[in-house]
């Protein structure tokens, strides 16, 4: 191998055609199983058309993470893509459904009230206090129960650690889509002291919520209630908490990302963030770096979206505990010196296995959560299309 | 007798409602267990003030049975804007920096350089006034007492009753190794701050308006 | 010892995608399974508290709730109860006319009267316990409505006190 491919390969570290394609091959075939619920092939032919897209959509940006070597990227079009899909798809479900995106108290009084995995860290210590859910949800019926909820936090908690939130939290991508509208930052500095906000923030929910019994952030603070749904304002406090909510979707959701190109909300609020953190600590993937190839250029602390890279943890080889695998800093690196590694094995080799073998089951939850969200916003939009109205 | 009965009754519900103001605190601070029992103690002298405070006012109150609600929230709102105040600051910005520019002279200052003994009787004074609700039934029955010296004592064994679930909270200095917990223990009392805020400023509007 | 870490690494690492896929395609099993085992109920300020009794009218019926005071140790102060006309028929009665006793004891302590067109409730309270109407709800051919109460034992204690 002459020294100019050879260095090519070390900054595209990207795989042949044949061998990528061998390599998607079984996700080809997970992607088929769970995207027709195990085997079930759509008969209308316009859900048909919606499957094969979505289908071809996932699979396709999965071909490029494994041909070009690079992750984020390719990331993060599926991941922005499922967050949009979700406010079109909830939204228009709610005003067919509701007539409006308010949650009235029939609601709430009748457990309608989809589970949201936000709520998971205030309810745990009431529930094993009281063996009660602090939440106007149902446990087993209908859609996004609390228990379903659950379970698919908890398998991915122990597949992914915190990489749920750059590979399944479908709030998180619209952050991730606005803090790529710009090509730099123009707020460069956010000081490292309120990248433990979360933690605080985490705190004084799981506290508050424990004395009120009663879900003190999903009232007070969760900016994706301006996407999602909110209580109907019918008193003072109310209206305060709808202000509180909507400046903070306004301020960390869309104008900060964009200011800073930072997934800001993850990174300075979210106390369920806080809480997935540390099942980093149980996790068996990380992302490492290696100090001999780093030149301690700072480029991947500027690009980590959820400020988990600074001098400190770079000088250690190792992510800050609130990396979301998200794969930035890989692919950002001019030295290829950062890279996915899974605990216990040896650092410095093994990288491409490493990656891979996260980014498979991550690409399955993303594809999961992803699929009937995407082909439920595409038909919203066709719907918008042919007829003028999203809802039907 | 009775009044230490409802301490001990209502014992973790005052802790719950002052564990909010004093575990961030204690984090922050990031002492070792024998410095938090300090802490802790000047922390119960605070709240020890408050329940006597309380105690005279009990007595007095009904001498104010016509604006007694007004009052009431007039008093409790203006406690938690204080309370509101002092978590702020403490929790968002760095109370221990000493101001070089002279220009911020007078009490501020001269609190904020003793801020490391008086704090914790601050906060103290502050949850022991307010933030208990079993505290409303002791206000109640303290207040129904034929003298002052009645209902101090009341007080003085509620507050008795209600220390014993405070005890084991020094031992959280056996976590102060871990720096970062003293940024989280302050930022949290500060989201608090924002918190009572709210709720000192609605209660000061409820009581304006009855007046 | 390094060679054993790296084997439990990579057989864990292996495991995350059949995990995944577990998670998913047992879904409702892993579900029922946790509801089962951990035998947690929505709380009672949400969803109203079991209901104790039931009268049938002539074409609706009456579903009492119990009486919540839930607290995290213990019981609150305050608290409500919930009851619930359900339509047997068509629809409800325009005006509903119901004495409730909550606990049974055989003395009513409120009557409601509700107007099922206009969704509005009047109370007539018969005991102190009763503190007022919290809210109504209109759910179809149901209607619910939730009575502020103050828990009996903080009023024995003050009578006994």
């Amino acid at each position: 191998m002459s020294k100019t491919s050879g260095a090519l390969k070390q900054a595209f570290p990207q795989n042949s055609l044949l061998k990528s394609f061998f390599l998607v091959l079984p996700m080809l075939f997970l992607t088929a199983m769970i995207m027709s619920e195990g085997g079930k092939i759509p008969k209308n032919p316009l859900h048909l058309i919606l499957f094969v897209i979505v289908y071809i959509f996932f699979n396709g940006m999965f071909f490029l993470m494994i041909y070009t070597g690079k992750t984020d990227r390719y990331r993060a079009i599926l991941f922005t893509t499922l967050a949009a899909s979700m406010v079109i798809s909830f939204i228009s479900n709610l005003i067919e459904t509701r007539g409006s995106m308010a949650l009235t108290g029939e609601d709430m009084i009748s457990g309608n009230t989809p589970f949201c995995h936000m709520v998971i860290p205030m309810i745990l210590i009431p529930a094993a206090l009281t063996k009660t859910i602090i939440f106007p949800g149902s446990i087993l019926e209908g859609f996004a129960n609390v228990a379903t909820m659950f379970v698919i936090w908890i398998g991915a908690s122990l597949a992914l650690g915190r990489g749920f939130c750059s590979w399944g939290c479908f709030f998180g991508g619209l952050e991730d889509g606005f803090s790529r509208l710009r090509r730099k930052p123009i707020l460069k500095h956010i000081p490292l002291k309120w990248s433990y906000m979360p933690y605080a923030v985490l705190a004084v929910v799981v506290l508050t919520s424990t004395l009120a019994l009663s879900p003190t952030y999903c009232e007070w603070l969760c900016p994706f209630k301006a996407v999602t749904e909110f209580v109907e304002i019918t008193s003072f406090q109310v209206l305060v908490q709808t202000i509180i909510f909507v400046s903070l979707f306004v301020g960390l959701v869309v104008v900060l990302p964009i200011l800073t190109k930072r997934r800001t909300q993850c990174g300075l609020l979210c106390p369920l963030g806080a809480l997935q953190s540390f099942t980093n600590k149980l996790n068996v993937f990380e992302i490492r770096i290696d100090r001999e190839k780093c030149v301690d250029c700072m480029l991947c602390a500027k690009a980590c979206p959820t400020f988990s890279l600074d001098a400190k943890s770079i000088a250690k080889g190792r992510t800050r505990l609130s990396c979301t695998k998200c794969g930035k800093c890989v692919d950002v690196c001019p030295k290829n010196a950062i890279y996915f590694h899974v605990k216990g094995t040896p650092v410095g080799s093994g990288h491409d296995k490493s990656r891979l073998l996260f980014i498979y089951p991550a690409l399955i939850l993303l594809a999961t959560f992803g699929s009937g969200t995407i082909k439920g916003a595409l038909h919203r939009i066709l719907l918008l299309v042919t007829t003028g109205s999203m809802i039907q | 007798m009775k009044g230490f009965l409802l301490g001990l009754t209502s014992g973790t519900i005052c802790l719950t409602c002052c564990a909010p103001i004093l575990v961030p605190y204690l984090l922050g601070e990031g002492k070792n267990v024998r410095q938090n029992m300090f802490l802790l103690f000047r922390f119960m002298i605070g709240r020890l003030s408050g329940y006597l405070l309380f105690g005279v006012l009990a007595w007095t109150v009904n001498l104010f049975i016509g604006k007694g609600l007004a009052l009431h929230d007039l008093l409790f709102g203006t406690v938690y804007l204080i309370l509101a105040a002092i978590l702020i600051i403490y929790g968002f910005f760095n109370k221990r920096s000493r101001c070089a520019a002279k220009t911020l002279a007078g009490l501020f200052q001269r609190l904020s350089s003793h801020s490391s003994s008086l704090l914790p009787l601050f906060f103290g004074l502050l949850t022991g006034m307010n933030l208990c609700p079993p505290f409303l039934l002791a206000f109640t029955e303290a207040s129904a007492t034929s003298s002052i010296g009645g209902s101090l004592w009341f007080f003085w064994n509620f507050f008795l009753g209600t220390s014993l679930f405070f005890l084991p909270i020094p031992f959280l200095g056996v976590l102060r190794r871990f720096e970062p917990l003293q940024i989280v223990g302050k930022l949290a009392a500060g989201i608090l701050g924002v918190y009572y805020l709210y709720i000192g400023t609605t209660m000061i509007q409820g009581g304006v308006i009855q007046l | 010892m390094n060679r054993l870490k790296s084997i439990l690494g990579h057989t864990w690492a292996v495991l995350a995608l059949p995990i995944m896929l577990a998670t998913f395609m047992g879904l409702d099993y892993w579900a029922k399974s946790l509801a089962k085992i951990t035998d947690v109920k929505i709380s009672p300020w949400f969803s109203g508290g079991e209901i104790i009794r039931t009268l049938i009218r002539e074409n609706y019926m009456t579903k009492l709730h119990r009486p919540v005071f839930d607290g995290l140790f213990g019981e609150r102060k305050e608290g409500f109860v919930q009851v619930n006309w359900v339509s047997l028929d068509e629809n409800l009665p325009p005006v509903i006319n119901e004495e409730i006793d909550i606990d049974g004891d055989g003395t009513n302590d409120f009557h409601i009267q509700f107007n099922t067109l206009t969704n509005r409730a009047y109370l007539t309270d018969y005991s102190d316990r009763i503190i007022g109407i919290e809210a109504v709800y209109n759910l179809g051919k149901e209607r619910a409505v939730r009575v502020r109460l103050r828990n009996s034992s903080e009023i024995l204690r003050k009578k006994k006190g």
